[in-house]
């Protein structure tokens, strides 16, 4: 009955209502959407960076977390890895030599940590192999050994080049380029340019002003390529502290979120490495394991450590407390923000409902007259309010949840800033997500406001005296 | 005059829907006001950690070195090119530096290493590494001595985890990470400051020496006086090899550059590379600080430098990271500030609503009694106004105590959330950004939007029949 009463108050002045409505709506809409995108960037950045950088848990010598020295290998692998094999949850694991190098291109030099990998192990532990641009992850057999590097050292070492390629300048988009633009460009030929500056410089000549500001940047990204197939020359120190210098051929080049990571890990096979530092099949400096999930992993390395008390073991959360952080503290944050938008909303909705209150003193008066009890006034009261931030609030989420299946598949694309995102580790393109907990959270603070808002306003009605209000006019 | 007295007793007469609309202006504005001027702070704080004291707002560099900072793209440098730039108005300082990469070894422990060449009495007006030696070291002797010690309290031995590892420049920094004050625990304070001293001293003008920064120091096992093998290519290709001797160990918050730092005297870098007076960058610091002056410096300067082969960047050029790390981090601010203003917008538009509805038959009166439309919508504007500068005025008086106290005694952070900060190389504090232009920003779109709010529902008065709104 109350319900029923309620629901055709609000209906009453349609456009105030509506007002209040569309207000909380367009709220919930943008509440939803700062959720889900923050929500999405975080777990693209906690998937990227267990599934590339740290897997759930890490093995070490405790010495070797120290300073990274070669020396510190870990004691006793073949014991370590007996336990790995026959403990519950624990999916896979990966070792890894690890140790740093200078490395030089014929045009650059830079420096980041080789690791030492058996290829068919990693790809089971780390995306990495996933995320190649170029090239392949070591396939095939070759003389010289092979070498995977980041797409930032690949940039560091001047592999990045820019070449105007007939296959290119074919798959050119014509509804995006003029067919003079492109005329324009082939000019340049099939030189190859080692640095963007050069190659601006190139299309500077060849363009005119207005086309250059507007697509040189478009092109100088189209027209770039990883060189893969160059032989660089690294510097590494064995065991006994002996620094020697072997050539290898890159062979991949993978780009994950991270540009940091990109710029600081190669890898190359272990037992090719090995021949190298002198270390033997059983040494290596690191065993990267991967649990069930996330929680399990914390689980996993606790376990871990009562079994192997010697051991340095470590859960992703320890590794990169930065992303622990994150996972705990992203969706209090999102309910922050929405409890932002709310608590503004809510001065609207005591507006309106204030309002509908005094309009109708006379009307609540009579209603009290014939013995509608004062709980049933408030009630009423309370439901219009809820109603009302309810209405706009399921419009909002309904679209919102629409905007947000959509994007979730084609992805929100902040390019501009992608440097600086990818500094931090953060994709450049967010897929926000949304889970039906996010929406049973934000339903529930929608109808605590609601609530609140209509204590002051249902608190006027239930000060009218009858007999008064019947006589206002 | 007259219309703004009735606007201000209209205003009075119904002072619950005053309050209500004044306080959701003041809301808003209270809001955006803190929000802002904590994102405001932050980038100021990063900026001052990563450009003020490190690489300056300017910097003369080769025109090739920002795509390939090479010893190649560098340029020298004499006393004319000093003058010259430095008779320029407003111009704090002009600090040159060499930098490059070589391969730091102590035998048997080798890493590679970042040198920067610098004048050890100019560069104390930029980074000023003086300030960033290392006096107290809590290494595992340390510990155990400060564990041993009768002098220190239990309740501090179960805290001195906190500090196992760490290196400081000053004591005041071990009280804060202890939990101490400076003044009341400061004979404790001296107690651990005598157990953990560690000597080592800034360069001198002509000194041979090197100062390392703290992780590298610990990587390659380094203390004062110890000798320091540098190798790599100098410049044109030539082998650089040396020894230097370490004179003190500096510690930088970012933990990337305190993995390789080495800062050594201009002229002995120069004579390691085989640089003579050549120089990689020259960096500038300004005493106006703002992005209108900095870009207007940069253009004067440039138009200045006759030698067509280099060429001066700011920041924003040469850090493009953390550039555009501010400008998405500013844009999102401003995009959740937006949808806030849209909420508190709909709000006003809702009151104007509701007034001129429950106004309808006043309004009726007015009109058939011989009143201009036209000045019925003035008063009605006046006072959606005066409600937008009473939100304004005391949304900004709430919040300048917060922002005045916040600002000058900064959030510090602590835990996990500090942790992130320092890995990203930032003290973890939180600043709040002091009064500028953006407060008035803010006034200004809450005001425009008190007047957009009203041109829909003016629209109702205008379209009113007199008679119907006596009815009413």
């Amino acid at each position: 009955m109350i319900l029923a009463i309620s629901w055709k108050n609000i209906w009453r002045n349609k456009t105030r209502s509506l007002v209040v409505i569309v207000a909380v709506m367009l709220g919930i809409f943008g509440g939803v959407m700062a959720t889900g995108i923050m929500q999405g960037w975080i777990e693209q950045r906690v998937h990227s960076s267990i599934y590339a950088e740290v897997s759930h848990v890490q093995i070490h010598n405790p010495d070797f977390m120290y300073n990274e020295e070669i020396q510190y290998t870990i004691n006793n692998y073949e014991k370590v890895t007996g336990i790995l094999d026959t403990m519950r949850s624990v999916v896979t694991y990966s070792p890894r030599v690890k140790q740093f190098a200078m490395a030089k291109s014929s045009w650059a030099a830079s420096g980041f940590v080789l690791k030492g990998i058996d290829p068919e192990k990693e790809k089971k532990v780390s995306e990495v192999y996933k995320n190649l641009i170029e090239g392949e992850f070591f396939e095939g057999n070759h003389r010289r050994p092979s070498i995977v590097i980041g797409s930032k050292a690949a940039e560091n070492l001047k592999l990045l080049n820019y070449q105007v390629t007939e296959e290119k300048i074919a798959s050119m988009n014509q509804e995006e380029y003029s067919l003079e633009l492109i005329q324009k460009i082939q000019h340049l030929g099939s030189k190859r340019f080692r640095k963007e500056r050069d190659f601006k410089n190139a299309l500077q000549e060849v363009l005119t002003k207005g086309e250059f500001s507007e697509y040189s940047n478009k092109l100088v990204k189209y027209f770039s390529f990883y060189r893969t197939g160059t032989n660089i020359e690294l510097t590494i120190q064995d065991k006994n502290g002996v620094i020697t210098h072997p050539v290898f051929k890159v062979r991949g080049i993978y780009k994950t979120d991270n540009s940091a990571f990109d710029a600081m890990n190669a890898f190359v096979k272990r037992k090719q490495l090995n021949r190298y530092t002198g270390l033997n099949n059983s040494e290596v400096h690191e065993i990267a394991i991967l649990a069930t999930d996330n929680e399990t992993g914390v689980e996993v390395a606790k376990r871990l450590k009562k079994y192997l008390p010697e051991q340095d073991v470590l859960s992703w959360r320890r590794l990169s407390p930065e992303i622990a952080m994150y996972t705990d503290f992203s969706y209090v944050m999102a309910y922050i923000y929405v409890g932002i938008i709310l608590f503004a909303l809510a001065f609207g909705v005591i507006n309106t409902m204030l309002m509908s209150v005094l309009e109708r003193i006379k009307e609540l008066g009579m209603l009290m007259a014939i013995g509608m009890n004062k709980k049933r006034v408030f009630n009423m009261i309370m439901l219009e309010s809820i109603f009302l931030t309810l209405t706009g609030a399921v419009a909002g989420m309904i679209f919102s949840g629409i905007i947000v299946q959509i994007l979730s598949r084609t992805g929100i694309n902040f390019e501009m800033w992608s440097e600086g995102f990818e500094a931090l580790g953060y994709s450049a393109i967010v897929y926000p997500s949304v889970t039906w907990f996010n929406y049973v959270i934000i339903t529930a603070m929608v109808v605590a406001t609601g609530m609140i808002s209509s204590i002051w306003p249902a608190r006027k009605a239930l000060k009218l005296n009858p007999v008064e209000a019947l006589r206002t006019e | 005059m007259k219309l703004i007295k009735i606007a201000r007793r209209n205003l009075w007469r119904n002072k619950r829907r005053t309050a209500i609309t004044s306080a959701s202006i003041l809301f808003a504005v209270f809001f955006a006001l803190i929000m802002r001027s904590f994102q405001l702070g932050f980038y100021d704080h990063m900026i001052k950690n990563a450009i003020e004291s490190f690489s300056g707002f300017l910097q003369v560099q080769h025109i090739d070195y920002q795509d390939d900072p090479s010893l190649e793209a560098s340029f020298p440098v004499n006393d004319s090119l000093f003058q010259l730039l430095e008779s320029v108005d407003g111009i704090k300082t002009v600090v040159p530096r060499v930098e490059s990469f070589v391969l730091a070894s102590t035998g048997n422990q080798t890493k590679g290493a970042l040198i920067i060449g610098i004048d050890p009495v100019k560069e104390t007006e930029l980074s000023d590494p003086a300030n960033l030696i290392v006096h107290y070291r809590i290494t595992k002797d340390v510990l155990e001595q400060l564990n041993n010690e009768d002098r220190v309290p239990q309740s501090i031995k179960e805290k001195l985890d906190l500090i196992a590892k760490k290196s400081y420049t000053n004591t005041g920094t071990i009280a804060m990470d202890l939990d101490l004050d400076e003044k009341k625990d400061k004979e404790i304070l001296d107690v651990i400051g005598e157990i953990s001293y560690f000597p080592g001293r800034y360069l001198t003008k002509d000194d041979d020496g090197v100062l390392v920064s703290d992780r590298l120091s610990r990587y390659l096992n380094l203390t004062i006086g110890d000798t320091l093998i540098l190798f790599g290519q100098g410049y044109h290709g030539a082998t650089a090899a040396d020894l230097y001797p370490v004179r003190g160990i500096i510690t930088i918050a970012n933990p990337e550059l305190d993995n390789k730092l080495i800062y050594m005297n201009l002229a002995s870098a120069q004579y390691f590379l085989g640089f003579e007076n050549r120089v990689t960058t020259l960096a500038i610091n300004l005493y106006d600080n703002s992005e209108k002056n900095m870009l207007a410096t940069q253009n004067k300067l440039n138009a200045l430098l006759t030698n067509k082969t280099i060429v001066v960047k700011n920041w924003e050029e040469f850090n493009e990271v953390l550039a555009q790390q501010i400008e998405g981090d500013s844009q999102s601010g401003q995009a959740f500030m937006a949808l806030l203003y849209f909420i508190i917008f709909f709000g006003i538009i809702g009151t104007v609503l509701m007034m001129i509805h429950e106004r309808k038959r006043e309004f009726g009166v007015l009109v058939s009694i011989g009143m201009r439309k036209t000045r019925l919508a003035t008063i009605l504007i006046l006072e959606m106004i005066f409600m937008g500068i009473i939100g304004v005025v005391s949304g900004t008086a709430l919040s300048l105590p917060i922002l005045w106290v916040l600002h000058n005694n900064p959030i510090r952070l602590t835990g996990d959330m500090a942790q992130v900060m320092e890995d990203l190389g930032f003290e973890a504090v939180m600043p709040l950004a002091w009064i500028d232009m953006y407060v008035f920003w803010q006034g200004l779109i809450v005001a425009l939007m008190v007047v957009l709010s009203c041109l829909f529902p003016l629209r109702k008065v205008f379209n009113m029949k007199a008679i119907d709104a006596l009815r009413a």
